[in-house]
């Protein structure tokens, strides 16, 4: 299908405004999401999954967990690759700093490979920041999907490297044949490879894509077909690597995972109840997307299919974009249970769901009679809406001011200082750090160490990264030694 | 791999298949490796611990309650290089005790050498040699504490093998058993 873009061209003279004003969202939300990131700092998984890298070597740390606990291989190597794992933890900051720049980067990546950067002009990178601003404004939960290293890794970084891989194959299919296509060819093996290995809630949409692609390549005919088919098989090995991983088996295995069709069908009915009251909540619980999905569309350089694409489809592609983000929320599902709201879910389904929202909404308003003045009206309500509304910037703002956040902060230095100090008892080392404050919504979610070891492994993973005999709580009650003999377990 | 390929199609096939041998080396070499580590694991029972939230500590206390935490120690042996073990160090005989099941223990760790990894803390760090061969092996550290052995890490074992009388190795394998 040819495609011809061309600029918009429905926006009046008073919605050049427009740009101006999603730029100041954008710059507003993105400072708030750097004072936030400032005061965030590692909790004791970050650490717990950094550490064996320090200590046993990068390969020996990933071979472990594919062993005994999941099949994610490159979000284990990830676990790797960052300020943490060299020791440098005050540069944790850098983390979420790189995470947003990437996904920011990537998205423009897709965009200018859909069409000419030329095409795009300054829409490329401002819709593509503000595709995040908008997302963080409005995400379930910041510190799963971004302030929370590890996590991040599994929720917010795999559509960074999607985008990748969406835009890689969308220029190796375009380039002439040579050194130049080879090069995208292997851009877009890479982004696949390391796509795969993050979540197994992309399992789930790599396995509906790339069969999708594989179909049309078919009917696209045999030269297509003959460039898409090593992607598939390399496809189908990464899933088959993942799944086979010992860990999984392992892990499912002590999770006591319920079978049977019993269990499907509870969880299949719980599920698609949160699925759906996520939707709800997150249309109703602010006023940023919809306006968010108004501008983006009108900004959005207009796209003329040869073939006009009629509302029908649009509603099919909607249905079925939505049923593909419930199938990746069973993948969760499946094997956690329904024992509670999986935020962390629900916050990287919201990237899926804002995709859906931005290309239909791109293909659908153009064919609408859009009054002049509708962009600029958008714009100010969705600048008022994340300066203003209920939302995670106005709550990040109210946690500065109210101090939340600076008390937080001056705990963790204080932590850390007594943490990385070198002088120790070489018989047995012992570092005692105070309770943490409230800990700041907006930042920061558990798990941090725990009071008397319970649960122990915590605690562990701070005696593992800063490598004490023992890190304890001033408030504890129970010493190491006395928990290990069973005077501190319940 | 379709027929009557180009070059460049061919040099894409190469550079899949090469991704595909990685990914399938490594799949194998992971499931021959783990999965034996995992039906172990099954038949111990109830016994489980992965890396993360395994018991960092392991309580020995008396004689009879370490027969009774072998198949754990196993377990701690083959999925956790970050947890310590505690043995009673009170007087002679619990000493004697607490040294021969030391070397029980290394012996554990030994044998499970497929997830040996050196580390700084409870770490394995086997490197292919057995300990009753006297080539120095292994290490662990152990240091005493409220009298207790408290082994911790990789290194030290040796000082810890001077300081402690050499009767009691010789008390170990006179007795015919292997640690």
């Amino acid at each position: 299908m040819m495609v011809d873009m061309r600029k918009a061209g429905r926006l009046g003279k008073l919605d050049a405004v427009a740009p101006v004003l999603v730029t100041l969202a954008c710059i507003y939300v993105l400072y708030w999401l750097g004072v936030g990131g400032w005061h965030s700092f590692p909790n004791a998984e970050d650490l717990t999954l950094t550490s064996p890298v320090r200590s046993d070597g990068f390969i020996n740390s990933v071979v472990r967990l594919l062993l005994s606990y999941d099949g994610r291989y490159f979000t284990n190597m990830l676990h790797g690759i960052n300020p943490l794992a060299t020791g440098w933890y005050l540069g944790y900051g850098l983390i979420h700093a790189a995470g947003i720049a990437l996904g920011i980067g990537s998205l423009c990546f897709l965009l200018f490979s859909l069409a000419p950067a030329a095409v795009w002009g300054w829409r490329g990178p401002l819709l593509a920041a503000l595709f995040y601003a908008v997302h963080f404004a409005v995400t379930p939960s910041l510190p799963h999907d971004l302030y929370w290293m590890v996590s991040s890794f599994v929720y917010m970084w795999p559509w960074t490297l999607l985008f990748l891989f969406a835009g890689s194959v969308v220029r190796y299919l375009r380039a002439p044949e040579g050194w130049g296509r080879n090069g995208w060819f292997a851009a877009s093996l890479l982004s696949l490879v390391c796509g795969m290995g993050m979540n197994e809630m992309f399992l789930v949409l790599y396995g509906l894509l790339l069969p999708a692609l594989g179909l049309w390549a078919l009917r696209s005919g045999r030269a297509v077909l003959v460039s898409v088919l090593p992607l598939l098989a390399v496809g189908l090995a990464s899933a088959l690597f993942f799944v086979s991983c010992p860990g999984i088996a392992y892990r499912l295995g002590s999770q006591e995972v319920q079978h049977g069709m019993g269990h499907f069908r509870e969880v299949a009915a719980v599920s698609a109840s949160e699925f759906s009251g996520f939707l709800l909540s997150v249309f109703t619980g602010n006023a940023v997307l919809i306006p968010w999905a108004v501008v983006t569309s009108l900004l959005t350089p207009r796209v003329t299919a040869a073939v006009p694409v009629r509302m029908g489809v649009l509603a099919a592609v909607m249905l079925g974009v939505l049923t593909v983000l419930y199938l990746m929320t069973l993948a969760y599902y499946l094997p956690m249970g329904t024992a509670f709201f999986p935020e962390r879910v629900y916050a990287s389904v919201l990237y899926g769901l804002q995709l859906l929202l931005w290309a239909t909404g791109a293909m659908a308003i153009h064919r609408l009679r859009v009054p002049a003045g509708v962009a600029v009206a958008a714009s100010v309500i969705l600048l008022v809406a994340i300066v203003g509304g209920p939302g995670n910037i106005r709550d990040l703002r109210a946690e500065f001011h109210d101090g939340t956040l600076g008390r937080f902060r001056k705990a963790m230095l204080a932590h850390y200082a007594i943490l990385s100090q070198p002088d120790r008892d070489p018989v047995w080392s012992l570092a005692v750090i105070d309770p943490l404050p409230p800990l700041p919504r907006t930042i920061a979610t558990g798990p941090f160490i725990s009071h008397n070891r319970i649960p122990k492994h915590w605690n562990k993973g701070y005696e593992r990264y800063f490598r004490w005999d023992e890190v304890r709580l001033g408030t504890d009650s129970v010493t190491k030694l006395q928990y290990a003999k069973g005077d501190g377990k319940q | 791999m379709p027929k009557a390929m180009g070059s460049n199609d061919r040099i894409r096939w190469a550079m899949a298949l090469a991704v595909m041998l990685l990914l399938g080396w490594a799949g194998l070499t992971l499931r021959q490796g783990g999965m034996d580590n995992i039906s172990r694991l099954k038949d111990m029972g109830e016994c489980y611990m992965r890396p993360d939230c395994g018991r960092s500590i392991m309580p020995l206390h008396s004689q009879e309650t370490i027969d009774g935490l072998w198949a754990q120690v196993e377990c701690a042996a083959q999925t956790d290089s970050s947890w310590m073990a505690i043995l009673p160090f009170h007087h002679a005989d619990s000493q004697a005790v607490a040294f021969r099941n030391l070397l029980r223990l290394m012996w554990v760790l030994y044998s499970h050498s497929t997830v040996a990894a050196a580390g700084e803390d409870g770490a394995i760090a086997l490197h292919g040699h057995t300990f009753v061969s006297g080539d120095t092996p292994l290490l662990l550290r152990v240091r005493e504490r409220e009298g207790h052995l408290i082994i911790t890490d990789a290194e030290g074992l040796c000082a810890f093998l001077r300081k402690t009388s050499e009767a009691w190795l010789r008390h170990v394998t006179l007795n015919g058993e292997r640690p």
